[in-house]
């Protein structure tokens, strides 16, 4: 009977911790800009893992990173990925930082450790539920893998590399001509009129 | 119940989709002050002073480089965003840059 009714009071309390700290949690409000918590990284992290089939896991390139796949890789991440996770992978831009979760640093071992496989996987299928989108057209793209080749580069990135990819960076006409004014400033110290 | 918590853990995940926008003010003009975690630089108009973060990058003649880099007098573009009512600096570029086309 005694043993009953600890248990009671133990449950009784678990609920009510719980309540406390949803009604703590709705009051305070969700922001993106908290990072996830540790539960929810873990979640998440084992939940799209568990979304890659073993047979993609261990699916192996076909792509040898030569310099020309690799030239045509950072053209293609400047334009499509960049705007998300940075030239340089680090994720530190102004989307990467407010996504939730925010765009991981590439470059760390968190992607690097993942496998060709992998990687490839997440690029073509995107992730459920994060920023990440599906990139992948058909059933396989060579652009894809490509992609994850450059990926692997990431870390020995060189800034002759990054000045390149600079130049490829979608831009809008206003983005351009403030680029010019900036440039005049730097160069000359003339302000735009 | 079994609804409730699948209401609760939607709300949760799916406010992971919402990206933030937000618009950068370009402030450039010629740096009259440094300190740790702060520039002050002219501008045309007024003096203003930009906060540093740990993620600043700073860029001189379009390759990265450091706060230490930074002199007195030097021309500087600065993409800063607004936060708690004080600039907080996402990018510092200084020197003289390539013509882009």
């Amino acid at each position: 009977m005694r043993k009953r009714t600890l248990l009671l009071l133990i449950t009784a309390a678990g609920i009510a911790g719980a309540v406390a700290f949803g009604w703590v949690t709705i009051r305070r409000g969700f922001s993106v800009r908290d990072n996830p918590s540790a539960i929810e990284a873990y979640l998440a992290t084992t939940a799209r893992n568990l979304s890659i089939p073993a047979s993609e896991r261990r699916a192996t390139t076909p792509v040898a990173p030569t310099a020309e796949v690799l030239r045509e890789a950072r053209a293609h991440f400047a334009d499509h990925c960049a705007i998300c996770h940075g030239n340089d992978g680090s994720g530190n831009t102004q989307i990467g930082q407010n996504l939730y979760p925010k765009a991981p640093d590439m470059r760390q071992s968190q992607t690097q450790q993942l496998t060709d496989g992998e990687i490839y996987y997440i690029i073509h299928n995107g992730i459920r539920l994060t920023g990440m989108p599906a990139w992948g057209t058909g059933e396989k793209d060579e652009d894809s893998w490509k992609l994850a080749a450059f990926i692997r580069h990431l870390p020995k990135l060189t800034p002759e590399e990054l000045k390149e990819m600079e130049q490829l960076n979608p831009k809008t006409d206003s983005e351009r001509a403030e680029e010019r004014d900036e440039e005049r400033f730097l160069n000359e110290g003339k302000s735009p009129q | 119940m079994k609804r409730m918590i699948l209401l609760v853990a939607f709300v949760t995940f799916a406010a992971g989709l919402a990206a933030a926008h937000g618009t950068d003010q370009h402030v450039m003009g010629t740096v009259t002050a440094i300190s740790d975690n702060s520039i002050t630089v002219r501008t045309a108009a007024q003096a203003v002073t930009i906060y540093t973060m740990a993620e600043t990058k700073f860029v001189k003649s379009g390759v990265p480089a450091s706060i230490k880099d930074l002199k007195l007098g030097d021309r500087v573009v600065i993409h800063a965003g607004k936060m708690n009512d004080k600039l907080m600096a996402h990018e510092v570029r200084f020197g003289p840059t390539e013509k882009h086309q």
